[in-house]
């Protein structure tokens, strides 16, 4: 590797799947003003894709990020990022997970790698350090994520090989198709696998032999090790993520009352369920291994599975988290304890999103409660609440495209629009894509996912601590710490309306600079304020790469990334504050069978919050466009100028009508 | 030697952080450790390399240190805390 570089790899690698052609760029012609990862996809995006580019047009590019920090052993610095023109909002896609295959990226020499073209015939890229190959991948087609990974270390011979991967859904050009890692941890999000089908590429493998030199190794190790020490003593005190990963939140959601039952009709389930389907016994019982990556501060979130009895005997599997389980398992109301892993592998297997399935089936079995639908539309299939038969069914149905899972496979929205029927009220959604987030009683939560560029989903701004406390052992000492970490007086309060735009502007910060450096928002002040906060990422940053900084100039880089997500969602859709809002159903409904019984959003203090996001951020509140001032102060001016040529640029604005 | 590991998580801190103790440089390649997967069974093991070959770096106990630095870095320590310190005082004899 190039000895004067820190912490990156250093190159850029560019393929191009129509003619083979394979280049490399320097990171460093971007990282300076875009950090890695996350913000030099968007920037590429933004550049190279002209107007006229729709998601699975050739000329779309999938952009493959390690973070900057992954290749070291800082805190939870195990992250990558997938990015490009998505299927399912039509504007910017980007999804992170943790990775082994980014760790081996980086050691090859690159920071990122751009797919560009469409290969002739189905394909892999194998990349063993220098030495880059774009192979036949016939033989690999049609296969499981799971096969798939069989299969490439045998053919490559290496059975620790790291891959990502497409399954069956994205070869099929389901909308709601991810990337896996391996066996599990998924690409989730934004149908990144659909892209990567239309590009007839099946997989990438990657080896590496180099390494990661940092600038100040003193001062970056000296850092580690205080971080490490702190989280000894935090995690001594208590460290339910070690333990049962996201599911730990189960107790908590319940007692918040925020557990989606039958979508959204309920924000609880019934307490026998409860009893019956406890996931934390769950994992208690099948748990046979630990599962981990590199640095986390927490030991890990994954535990391997063994199922040994039940309808699921036999499979051996990483546990799922809380998505799973509150959109596949609770919101379709099912019963089996077991069924939460059967559920979360099958969809890692055959590389679909988790919650496209929710989101999808969820709108399905309520079409179908309330004769919207009828077995004539189902194939004959009996969508009751709780038919986890049925479920598995559908998931084979969407990823294959056949029958009634062709018309889900395109995800809630466009399955309730082939249907009418008056059906769209039951389609919860953000820009197109299946919501999982459940929007009532946690406002921080719901102005960030409602808001977010990427539609929905809650790692792109929605806060989360403000519900945590409730379960903090040292409940006092977090308040005090939360209130000044995220400047407000009231972060445990759920249900007020004030600061949260403001809450919602850190954590869109926080989540930009943990998705450029690869640092897993965990480890953060996302789920803990004591965790790790922006000055210390900052520091890591300025010792592991040598360039100076401010925090202030360290957050406007974030802030100038979400600037460019928009402008970008502005350039290929007609986005705009509607947009931003939640769902009719959450906007008038109130609470139903939960511990916030009767709760509901009030509309004019939600969309004071609302304007207050928008001026907080220098975007018009009347239409969420960015101002020219706001822009040409993070040096986007010529954005402005674009933005201007499609009459999309905000206006300073008083007063506004709703 | 290989060492079936009861409670590692694979995450190859370790690994990472012993490289860094022998080049100053984060890799798997100069590390005394390797961390691979568990034939036909989920888990991990930990191979140490003991004595130099072309490919390795051997473990050197990291003698210049109180506290091991991959031990420093493991949440998950019990089980290599057993393998470190059995090659230590291997190594002392
Ligand atoms: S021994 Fe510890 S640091 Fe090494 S891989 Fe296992 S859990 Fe991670
Ligand atoms: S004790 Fe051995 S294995 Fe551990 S860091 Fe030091 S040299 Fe590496």
């Amino acid at each position: 590797m190039i000895k004067d570089i820190y912490a990156y790899a250093g190159n850029i690698l560019r393929i191009n799947l129509s003619d083979g052609k394979i280049r490399k760029d320097s990171t460093l012609d971007y990282s300076k003003e875009w950090l890695g990862s996350s913000g030099i996809a968007i920037k590429i995006l933004y550049d190279e894709l002209k107007p006229w580019v729709t998601p699975y047009d050739p000329a779309n590019k999938l952009i493959i990020g390690a973070g900057v920090l992954l290749g070291t052993p800082a805190p939870g610095a195990n992250k990558m990022n997938i990015s490009t023109l998505g299927p399912i909002t039509g504007g910017w896609a980007s999804s992170c997970s943790d990775s082994f295959f980014g760790l081996e990226l980086k050691y090859a020499g690159y920071d990122t790698i751009i797919i560009e073209g469409r290969a002739h015939h189905p394909v892999y890229i194998w990349i063993d350090n220098n030495n880059i190959e774009i192979r036949d991948a016939s033989h690999f087609w049609g296969k499981t994520t799971w096969e798939t990974l069989e299969m490439s270390r045998k053919e490559l011979r290496n059975p620790n090989l790291h891959i990502i991967s497409i399954g069956p859904a994205g070869e099929n050009l389901v909308r709601g198709a991810n990337i896996i890692q391996d066996r599990g941890r998924a690409f989730g999000r934004c149908g990144t696998g659909a892209v990567m089908g239309s590009k007839n590429l099946k997989m990438i493998a990657v080896k590496g032999s180099g390494s990661i030199k940092v600038a100040n190794e003193n001062k970056f190790m000296g850092i580690l090790l205080k971080i490490r020490e702190k989280f000894e003593r935090l995690n001594k005190l208590e460290n339910p993520m070690h333990e049962y990963g996201t599911l730990s939140v189960f107790y908590v959601k319940r007692k918040t009352g925020t557990v989606n039952y039958k979508n959204f009709q309920y924000y609880d389930i019934p307490d026998a369920l409860a009893m019956k389907i406890d996931p934390i016994k769950t994992i208690e019982k099948y748990k046979i291994a630990q599962h981990s990556f590199p640095g986390c501060a927490l030991n890990g979130c994954g535990k391997h599975l063994y199922l040994n009895e039940g309808p699921y005997a036999g499979l051996t599997t990483e546990n799922n988290q809380w998505e799973v389980f509150e959109n596949i398992q609770t919101r379709l109301a099912i019963q089996e304890p077991t069924f939460m892993v059967k559920a979360n592998a099958l969809c890692n297997q055959l590389g679909v999103d988790v919650d496209l399935i929710g989101g999808a089936v969820g709108w399905a079995m309520e079409c179908y409660q309330r004769n919207i639908i009828d077995q004539g539309d189902t194939d004959g299939l009996e969508l009751n609440w709780g038919n986890a038969e049925v479920v598995l069914e559908l998931i084979k149905k969407i990823c294959y495209r056949q029958g009634f899972g062709n018309i889900l496979s395109e995800g809630c929205v466009k399955a309730s629009s082939v249907i009418g029927r008056n059906s769209e009220y039951f389609a919860l959604h953000n820009k197109g894509q299946d919501l999982y987030e459940v929007c009532r009683g946690a406002l921080g939560w719901c102005l960030g996912a409602c808001t977010s560029t990427r539609g929905g989903g809650h790692t792109t701004g929605a806060v989360t601590c403000e519900a945590i406390p409730e379960n903090r052992k040292k409940k006092e000492n977090w308040i005090k710490k939360a209130k000044s970490v995220y400047g407000v007086y009231n972060p445990h309060m759920v249900l007020e309306y004030e600061g949260k735009a403001k809450m919602v502007l850190y954590m869109e910060i926080l989540h930009r600079i943990n998705n450029c450096l690869g640092v897993c928002h965990f480890n953060t002040t996302w789920s803990n304020p004591e965790y790790i906060d922006l000055s210390e990422l900052m520091n890591l940053y300025t010792t592991a790469t040598g360039n100076k900084t401010s925090l202030e100039d360290f957050k406007k880089n974030a802030i100038r990334q979400l600037n460019l997500e928009k402008a970008f969602n502005l350039k290929f859709t007609n986005y705009d504050r509607k947009d931003d809002m939640p769902n009719l159903r959450d906007m008038q409904e109130p609470i139903k069978g939960s511990s916030l019984e009767g709760w509901k959003i009030d509309k004019e203090k939600y969309n004071k919050m609302m304007d207050e996001y928008y001026e907080i951020h220098g975007w018009d509140k009347q239409n969420s466009f960015p101002t020219k001032k706001t822009l040409i102060d993070l040096g986007l001016a010529e954005v402005a100028e674009d933005l201007k040529r499609i009459g999309k640029i905000g206006k300073t604005r008083k007063k506004i009508k709703y | 030697m290989v060492f079936d590991m009861l409670d590692c998580g694979g995450c190859k801190t370790c690994e990472l952080v012993c490289s860094f103790h022998h080049t100053k440089e984060f890799s798997h390649q100069f590390s005394s450790l390797k961390v691979l997967n568990k034939r036909n069974y989920p888990g991990y093991q930990i191979l140490l390399v003991e004595k130099e070959d072309k490919m390795n770096i051997p473990c050197d106990g990291c003698k210049d240190i109180e506290t091991p630095l991959c031990l420093q870095f493991c949440g998950k320590r019990d089980d290599l805390e057993k393998i470190i310190y059995r090659f230590k005082r291997a190594k002392l004899q």
